[in-house]
């Protein structure tokens, strides 16, 4: 199995387009670093002006561990169709190229063959993951510095303090590879159906942008949807950004305000990427290989 | 003579289409046994259903005395395939592709031994090259190597000369034959050509629309004393009258024009064209015919004209 690994990644990191996401990642977080370099403090100053009219808030509001989460919210929306870029292509595009055939003609059970093509995959997808984390977290704290997080939500600022950041991100990270392995699952699930790596990538984006509509619109009828869509836990990265607090209205190290939520979308996640594979698994190994 | 591949009543049913129906054929060990049909006739998805690609409707595979049901991993660490024209990995090296495909065929050859496969297809020179820039007999070349790099006992090659030029086929036929005779390996080559198969095979099957028309050595199905003719005259009625009552009145086959096929002894063609002569009847031309399509034509005996769609 290790070896039909190492195969897979050498022909994903011998193609091209692999790293058009690692460029186009960097590309983006440096734009987004860029203009916030420029014109972050008056964009701050704009942003916060309802909560500095109240309070007197002291210290590098703009600093790294907020541009990184704005960053990972502007980023994660997008990077799935990166993900399916290369996850979409992994079966759809041997069987355009021809070498399907070949490679199921090989004295390789077919399970190992999907297994080993989903886990480079993976690999592929937590390479950028981590791409995306060392240009989000590790640049903007170089560039912008430390110190506490103030997130501002629509009716609610929370504090957290500086020393107690970093598990967070390295959780919020450890989640959003949940979140990005279950697009590059459907994605790859999708790949079994066809012979050039267009549909998938398209369908993959179809349904990740549908399900996101939904997951905005505010009506009864999508209400009732939203626990069952994937794209509704995808985002569940952030309650490690929600803090408990005591009776002293104190942040309290190391808590998360609604960890079972946060689990619960975890596993949800996990349960979607097993059963994409699984389905991916059943058909391919029972499927006519006439491409 | 050892038997290496056993299909019994293979059929192949896609919907309500039958692809294949109740196939039978042997091959045996040091064959090159053609596999011979038309475009469609059900060669590809009989060749799939031998490496297990597709999934046979009914029907039973050995190969080396083994269910290919049962021992699918076993058989193909033998067994080297190409099957049409695949394109390879056009971002990778001839060198690439082909250490690639060792490797999942569970070999571990050395650079050397790699170097030496890609030789035999006539790719030295360009194995370092990204096969994106390989002509399309280029990657036919290569993808023979990738069927041979793990030093199969048996080579199943679909349509081998399919892009090639002329002198490519010759490279590719003599390479077949090469390595049937010097290192023993046993071929099946399926051919929509039945001058190409009739030129490396020693036994061949032949089939259309999925059923088996004839299977045998190729000395026994093609006779070399006799030779197809087609024969074109100032004048086809008389011509078919003339024939009919002739002596070669046996000899005519159907014919898709007002040309005429006839299936005769290499020593009557003098004899034929000097008696038309004689009888007043001008010869446009007279040329043998080797196609699969003119076997077909020689199988039946008829001499109604049939439609073959060429018109």
């Amino acid at each position: 199995m290790w070896p039909l690994v190492g195969i897979e990644l050498f022909k994903i990191f011998r193609k091209p387009r692999t790293f058009i996401a690692f460029a186009a990642v960097a590309a983006i977080v440096g734009l987004i670093q860029l203009g916030f370099y420029v014109d972050g403090e008056s964009y701050m100053r704009f942003g916060m002006q309802a909560l500095t009219d109240s309070f007197q808030v002291e210290g590098k509001v703009l600093n790294g561990y907020l541009m990184a989460y704005i960053i990972l919210q502007t980023l994660l929306v997008h990077v799935p169709l990166l993900i399916a870029l290369v996850a979409g292509d992994m079966i759809s595009g041997e069987a355009g190229l021809g070498t399907l055939r070949l490679l199921a003609a090989r004295p390789l059970s077919r399970t190992s063959l999907i297994l080993s093509k989903f886990i480079a995959t993976s690999v592929y997808t937590l390479a950028l993951l981590i791409w995306m984390a060392v240009w989000a977290l590790l640049v903007s704290m170089l560039l912008f510095g430390t110190d506490d997080m103030l997130i501002l939500k629509s009716e609610v600022v929370t504090q957290i303090l500086e020393k107690d950041i970093l598990w967070r991100y390295l959780a919020a990270f450890g989640f959003a590879a949940l979140a990005l392995l279950t697009v590059a699952a459907l994605a790859f699930f999708l790949s079994l159906f066809a012979e050039n790596s267009i549909g998938p990538i398209m369908a993959t984006m179809s349904i990740v942008i549908l399900f996101t509509i939904l997951n905005t619109l505010n009506l009864p009828i999508f209400n009732s949807l939203k626990p069952f869509l994937f794209t509704t836990h995808m985002l569940g990265w952030k309650g490690f950004f929600d803090v408990q607090v005591n009776e002293a209205n104190e942040q309290i190290i190391g808590s998360v305000e609604n960890l079972p939520a946060v689990l619960r979308s975890a596993g949800i996640l996990l349960l979607h990427i097993v059963g994409f594979l699984a389905a991916t698994v059943f058909i391919f190994r029972r499927k006519d290989i006439l491409s | 003579m050892n038997t290496l591949l056993e299909v019994r009543h293979l059929s192949k049913r896609f919907g309500s289409f039958d692809a294949v129906q109740d196939l039978s054929f042997t091959v045996y060990e040091g064959d090159v046994f053609g596999f011979l049909g038309q475009n469609g006739a059900g060669k590809s998805t009989t060749i799939r259903m031998l490496l297990s690609l597709v999934r046979p409707t009914s029907g039973t595979i050995r190969v080396f005395g083994k269910e290919l049901s049962e021992a699918r991993e076993e058989i193909l660490l033998k067994t080297g395939a190409i099957i049409e024209n695949p394109d390879l990995y056009p971002y990778l090296t001839g060198f690439e592709n082909l250490r690639l495909f060792a490797r999942l065929g569970r070999v571990d050859a050395s650079r050397l031994v790699l170097m030496k496969k890609l030789e035999q297809v006539g790719l030295a020179s360009r194995a370092h090259d990204a096969v994106r820039t390989y002509s399309q007999g280029m990657k036919q070349r290569l993808g023979i190597a990738v069927a041979l790099v793990q030093d199969p006992l048996l080579v199943v090659l679909d349509e081998p000369t399919n892009g090639l030029d002329p002198q490519g086929i010759v490279d590719i036929r003599n390479l077949i034959l090469r390595l049937n005779r010097e290192e023993g390996k046993t071929f099946l080559v399926s051919s929509h050509l039945l001058s190409e198969v009739e030129l490396i095979a020693n036994r061949m099957l032949i089939i259309d629309k999925g059923r088996k028309i004839a299977e045998g050595a190729v000395r026994e199905l093609i006779d070399p004393e006799r030779v197809l003719l087609e024969l074109e005259t100032t004048d086809a009625a008389a011509t078919v009258l003339f024939m009919q009552a002739s002596r070669w009145s046996d000899a005519l086959r159907p014919s898709t024009s007002d040309r005429l096929m006839l299936d005769i002894s290499r020593d009557d063609v003098p004899r034929i064209a000097q008696t038309l002569v004689e009888q007043g009847i001008g010869i446009r031309s007279m040329k043998p015919v080797n196609s699969l399509e003119a076997y077909f034509l020689s199988l039946t005996n008829t001499t109604t004209h049939v439609a073959t769609g060429r018109d």
